[in-house]
């Protein structure tokens, strides 16, 4: 009997002609409703805004990857690393300085754990109405050293990170100070983030 | 029996299309949904469905061991990059990665199924041995 090689074939180049029509046939509507989801999303994170241009922005700081400003302050994109893969936030900062709102766009961390950060309201309002640096306050006893309370001396405000994800806590924390720093002036390389995660 | 060689990777082909189908559709209505990303864990996710679907669709069918990679390839890389998902370089990553995994995945999948097809038990070793080498694969990538 011939072997049906054909049905695999046939399965694959009719999946792909069936997505490359549907990717093509939604691209305007996705690229429409992602915009609009995007303004909508950065009107949230800087109360009082409407409209926003994008600033070009040329510094060293790794972790900012797009500047949006509006009349009353700015809202940052930033990429950093947390514990299984980029993180990709939207924080929003007021001309003063201030955290007004922040939120994860995108991220790959643990279920049940560094994942939490999309949605533990907890974590994410210790950085609202704050400025100046941020740190991570790891409270209880370390597990390795014995130590009761540790965390960065220099930081102007310590946040509890999200239980069983430091690392992603870290990461987050990473990147609010490299937007409160951008819009502070903040030396980034000496005082938000060289105590690193 | 011969028939039943290549059902494997058809249905593999298909689950894997109607989920990047999906994720075109929320991409496109839902742009604030976070999409799950093409790593290790989640190939090897696709794969144990695709293997529990065929076993159930299939009994008994032999498995084809140079056609399982080349069609698992072929399925894991044109078809995100048909969705938009994946640039070309991506996509060729994309394909060898998923080549890899499906091949690997179906393996040892099929050592555990096998062995567990015997007795009253039969009827779930699929579902168990699937659900087995998916929690033995998310501890591995903990690792790393």
């Amino acid at each position: 009997m011939k072997k049906p090689v054909w049905i695999p074939v046939l399965t694959i180049a009719l999946a792909a002609v069936i997505l490359l029509a549907a990717a093509f046939g939604l691209n305007g509507i996705a690229a429409k409703n992602a915009q609009a989801e995007h303004l909508s999303m950065m009107q949230t994170l800087l109360p009082g805004s409407e409209s926003f241009t994008v600033e070009p922005y040329s510094g060293e700081d790794a972790n900012i990857v797009s500047v949006h400003k509006a009349e009353n302050g700015f809202v940052i994109e930033t990429v950093t690393y947390g514990y299984a893969g980029d993180i990709t936030m939207l924080i929003g900062v007021s001309n003063e300085g201030k955290v007004t709102g922040l939120v994860v766009r995108d991220m790959s961390e643990t279920f049940g754990l560094g994942a939490n950060a999309l949605t533990d309201h907890v974590f994410l309002s210790q950085f609202l109405n704050s400025s100046g640096s941020f740190a991570v306050a790891t409270s209880g006893a370390d597990a390795f050293s014995g130590a009761t309370s540790t965390s960065d001396g220099e930081a102007d405000v310590n946040v509890d990170a999200i239980t069983g994800a430091t690392v992603t806590s870290k990461a987050i924390v990473r990147c609010v100070n490299s937007a409160v720093a951008y819009v502070t002036g903040a030396d980034v390389s000496s005082g938000a983030t060289t105590w690193g995660g | 029996m011969d028939k039943k060689t290549y059902v494997l990777n058809s249905i593999h082909a298909a689950l894997v299309g109607v989920i990047l189908l999906v994720m075109v559709i929320v991409r496109a209505f839902a742009p604030a949904v976070i999409l799950p990303d093409f790593g290790v864990t989640n190939l090897v996710l696709v794969s144990l469905i695709a293997l529990v679907l065929d076993h159930y669709l299939a009994p008994g069918a032999k498995r084809c061991y140079i056609c399982i990679p080349v069609f698992s390839a072929i399925a894991t890389g044109l078809l995100p990059w048909c969705a938009g998902f994946a640039a070309p370089v991506e996509a060729l990553k994309l394909a060898v990665l998923g080549g890899v995994v499906f091949t690997a995945t179906t393996w040892v999948y099929t050592s555990m199924a096998d062995r567990l097809s015997s007795g009253p038990a039969a009827k779930a070793a699929p579902v168990v041995s699937a659900f087995g080498v998916y929690l033995a694969v998310q501890c591995l990538m903990c690792m790393f």
